[in-house]
């Protein structure tokens, strides 16, 4: 009688064991273990893409004193060079602008990113400029896509910010 | 009465090995909401550097959003160590620095400075700098580096 008593003591003291490990195992798998939220990282990429776009379209470029969308619209209506004329023609010039901004941004942050110019002519689509990226662009992105008037019509600015 | 003491003594070495366990994981909860209230402060210095109104661009008292007007920035530059006071309450222990980038990347403001020793955390938030006088836009970007 004795010993079943004990027994049955030890077996109490042994489930309680048990449940008290159990319950320190899942205080560690939600809490400890739980990932903490990358706030900095969504707050500055979801701004990063808008405040990239909208900054760079509206710069004043040194090519007769044109900013960047206006260039984009005149590289859109007369392709391949563009009618402006400065070292060369608007296309070039202003490729050449948005990569030295994006270098000077984006890329110097080690930031993945894809920047594209679309216009749709006979139901394709076609760049204006060259895609310019870096890094790899899949999973979660943040998108800012900016239409642009032209003389050969709507023109899509998209800068897509990855990661 | 021995098997009794013994449950008893073991019983509480597991309550303490409990309190122990316990006191460790409110030590890291509470280190991950200090981190994330440091993050919360940045975020919230970052939006204020680019949203004052006192350097944000304005078109007939209507302001623009993502833009700094060259000259309230200059002007306003030499007036805020005199009242750092003010801007402390703003910014706290921080230093915003605005530079631009394109066309040329020499010109550069320190708008704010009030170091401290320790870590920082670094924002950067685009932004167009307009002068007023040639009515021309030049890319910049706003450093916003708060000290833990």
């Amino acid at each position: 009688m004795k010993s079943n008593k004990t027994q049955m003591e030890i077996m109490g003291l042994a489930i309680i064991v048990i449940l008290v490990a159990m319950a320190m195992l899942f205080v560690v798998q939600f809490i400890v273990l739980k990932e903490p939220t990358e706030l900095k990282k969504t707050y500055t990429y979801s701004e990063l893409a808008a405040n990239t776009l909208n900054a760079m379209l509206k710069t004043t470029t040194a090519c007769k004193d044109q900013d960047i969308t206006r260039l984009l619209q005149d590289c859109a209506a007369y392709p391949p060079d563009g009618l402006i004329v400065c070292n060369g023609g608007s296309c070039d010039f202003v490729t050449g602008a948005i990569k030295e901004i994006l270098n000077q941004t984006l890329v110097t942050w080690n930031i993945a990113f894809n920047f594209t110019t679309k216009i749709k002519i006979l139901d394709k689509e076609e760049n204006v400029i060259p895609p310019i990226s870096q890094g790899t662009c899949i999973g979660e992105r943040q998108t800012k896509i900016y239409p642009i008037p032209t003389a050969a019509g709507p023109m899509i600015v998209r800068l897509d910010i990855c990661g | 009465m021995f098997e009794t003491i013994a449950i008893l003594f073991i019983f509480f070495i597991i309550v303490l090995f409990g309190f122990i366990f316990y006191t460790r994981i409110q030590k890291t909860t509470y280190k991950a909401e200090q981190e994330e209230a440091v993050i919360l402060r940045a975020i919230q210095i970052a939006e204020k550097a680019s949203f004052l109104p006192e350097i944000q661009c304005s078109f007939d008292n209507v302001p623009v959003e993502d833009c700094i007007d060259k000259y309230k920035l200059e002007a306003l530059t030499p007036i805020i160590d005199p009242n750092k006071i003010y801007y402390y309450r703003i910014f706290g222990d921080s230093r915003i620095t605005i530079n631009q980038t394109y066309p040329s990347d020499t010109v550069s403001w320190t708008l704010y400075d009030r170091p401290k020793e320790g870590e920082r955390l670094s924002t950067q938030i685009p932004v167009s700098i307009y002068n007023p006088a040639t009515d021309q836009y030049t890319f910049g970007v706003i450093y916003v580096e708060v000290y833990r």
